[in-house]
C-alpha cells in the first residue's frame, strides 16, 4: 500500500509518453535503399549472422555534401599515426577491416546517431532498419 | 530528437536510476524495520539460514517444491530462460559492445526463440495460476498481474522485433519501454525478490530451524 503511489505515477507517465509520441514512433526511416554495393562481406569468409545491410553509395555521396568521401573513406597515416582521407586511395571497408561488424557498427550507426543528435536528417540507428529481412 | 534514441538513452538511464535508488531505499527501510528491538530474533546460528537460502535455489530440494512438481518445473525453467535470454542474446551483446566496449559469448538465435516461447507460455501459466489458485489469488495485487503482462509484452515484442514481424520501429520501442517499466518496477513490486531473496529466505530458515526446531519447507 505504501508504494502504490510512485508505481501508478510511473505507469501513467510511461503511458502518457507513449501516447503523446505515437506519431513520432510510426515515422519509420523508410527511404528506399537500392543495394548497389557489395561493400559488406565481399572479401571475407565469415558467414554473416544477420541480413546483410543494403548500402546506397550514391545516396551517401549526394546527401553528405562537401567532403562526402572523407566522411567514410580513410587510410592510416603511419607517420602521424592517425586516420586521414587520401584522394584516389578509396577502398571498400572489407579491404582492411577484418572485424567488419564492429567497424561498420561504429562508422555507420555511429555517424547516423551523431547526425540525429545534431538534429540532422540521418539514416537508421535501430538494428532491423539496416539488417532488413 | 528521434524517439528511439530517447528511449534507448535518457529514459533507460532514468529507469536504472529509479531502480538503484529505489532498491537502496527499500533495503534501508527493511534494515530499519529489522532493527526494531520489539521483534524476536532467531539465535545466532548461521547453519539453518544458509541451508534454506541454498536449498531454495535447487529444484525439488524443498518440500514446497516437491509438493508442486509441475509448478516447480515451469518456474525453474522460466527463471533460467528469463535470466539467460536478455544477458546472452547476440543483439543485446552488440548493443553493450557499442555503448561500453564489453563483449561476451552469445546463445544461438534458434535457442533464444525456443526460450522466448517457453517464457511466454510460463507468463500465461502464472497469470492463470494467480487467477484460479485460491491461496495465490489471495496474495495477488494489481502490480503482480502488471509484472506478468509487462514480461509478456517485453518478450513477445522482442521476438517480433527480431523476426521483423509487423511494424518494426513501434515494436522495438515497445520492447524497450516495457523492459524499462520492469526495471522501474523492481524496487516497488514483488520483483524485489531478485534482490531480497537471500534475506527473506535466510530469516525463514533461521526462524524455523532455530526457534521452531523444524526444517523450513
Amino acid at each position: 500500500m505504501k508504494h502504490r503511489l510512485p508505481r501508478i505515477i510511473i505507469f501513467l507517465l510511461t503511458l502518457l509518453i507513449i501516447l503523446s509520441l505515437l506519431p513520432n514512433i510510426f515515422a519509420q526511416d523508410n527511404n528506399e535503399v537500392k543495394p548497389d554495393s557489395t561493400l559488406f562481406y565481399s572479401s571475407i569468409l565469415e558467414t554473416p549472422k544477420r541480413a546483410v545491410p543494403a548500402f546506397d553509395h550514391t545516396l551517401h555521396e549526394d546527401s553528405l555534401g562537401e567532403n562526402s568521401c572523407a566522411k567514410c573513406h580513410h587510410v592510416l597515416d603511419t607517420k602521424e599515426n592517425k586516420l586521414i582521407y587520401s584522394e584516389g586511395e578509396e577502398a571498400a571497408c572489407a579491404e582492411c577491416h577484418t572485424a567488419l561488424k564492429e567497424a561498420s557498427h561504429e562508422t555507420c550507426t555511429g555517424c547516423h546517431r551523431r547526425m540525429k543528435k545534431d538534429k540532422k536528417i540521418a539514416g537508421p540507428t535501430t538494428c532491423g532498419e539496416c539488417h532488413k529481412k | 530528437m528521434d524517439f528511439y534514441e530517447i528511449v534507448r538513452g535518457p529514459l533507460a538511464m532514468i529507469a536504472f536510476a529509479i531502480f538503484i535508488f529505489g532498491s537502496c531505499y527499500r533495503l534501508i527501510s527493511f534494515y530499519q524495520k529489522g532493527t526494531n528491538p520489539k521483534l524476536l530474533y532467531p539465535k545466532e546460528n548461521l547453519t539453518n539460514g544458509f541451508k534454506a537460502v541454498f536449498l531454495g535455489l535447487i529444484p525439488f530440494a524443498t518440500r514446497f517444491m516437491r509438493e508442486r512438481p509441475v509448478f516447480t518445473l515451469i518456474t525453474t525453467l522460466f527463471h533460467i530462460c528469463a535470466i539467460i535470454l536478455p544477458v546472452f542474446l547476440l543483439a543485446h551483446i552488440v548493443l553493450w559492445f557499442e555503448s561500453y566496449g564489453f563483449n561476451w559469448g552469445n546463445i544461438p538465435d534458434n535457442m533464444a526463440d525456443a526460450m522466448v516461447f517457453f517464457v511466454l507460455f510460463a507468463c500465461i501459466f502464472f497469470f492463470i495460476r494467480r487467477l484460479i489458485v485460491p491461496e495465490v489469488k489471495m496474495v495477488s495485487k494489481t502490480s503482480d498481474y502488471l509484472i506478468l503482462i509487462a514480461l509478456f509484452v517485453t518478450f513477445l515484442s522482442g521476438f517480433l522485433a527480431f523476426h521483423q514481424i509487423g511494424p518494426y520501429r513501434p515494436i522495438l520501442i515497445l520492447h524497450i519501454l516495457s523492459s524499462e517499466l520492469l526495471i522501474v518496477m523492481i524496487p516497488f513490486s514483488k520483483l524485489m525478490h531478485m534482490i531480497v531473496y537471500p534475506f527473506s529466505r535466510y530469516y525463514m530458515g533461521a526462524d524455523y530451524g532455530n526457534v521452531l526446531k523444524q526444517s523450513d519447507w
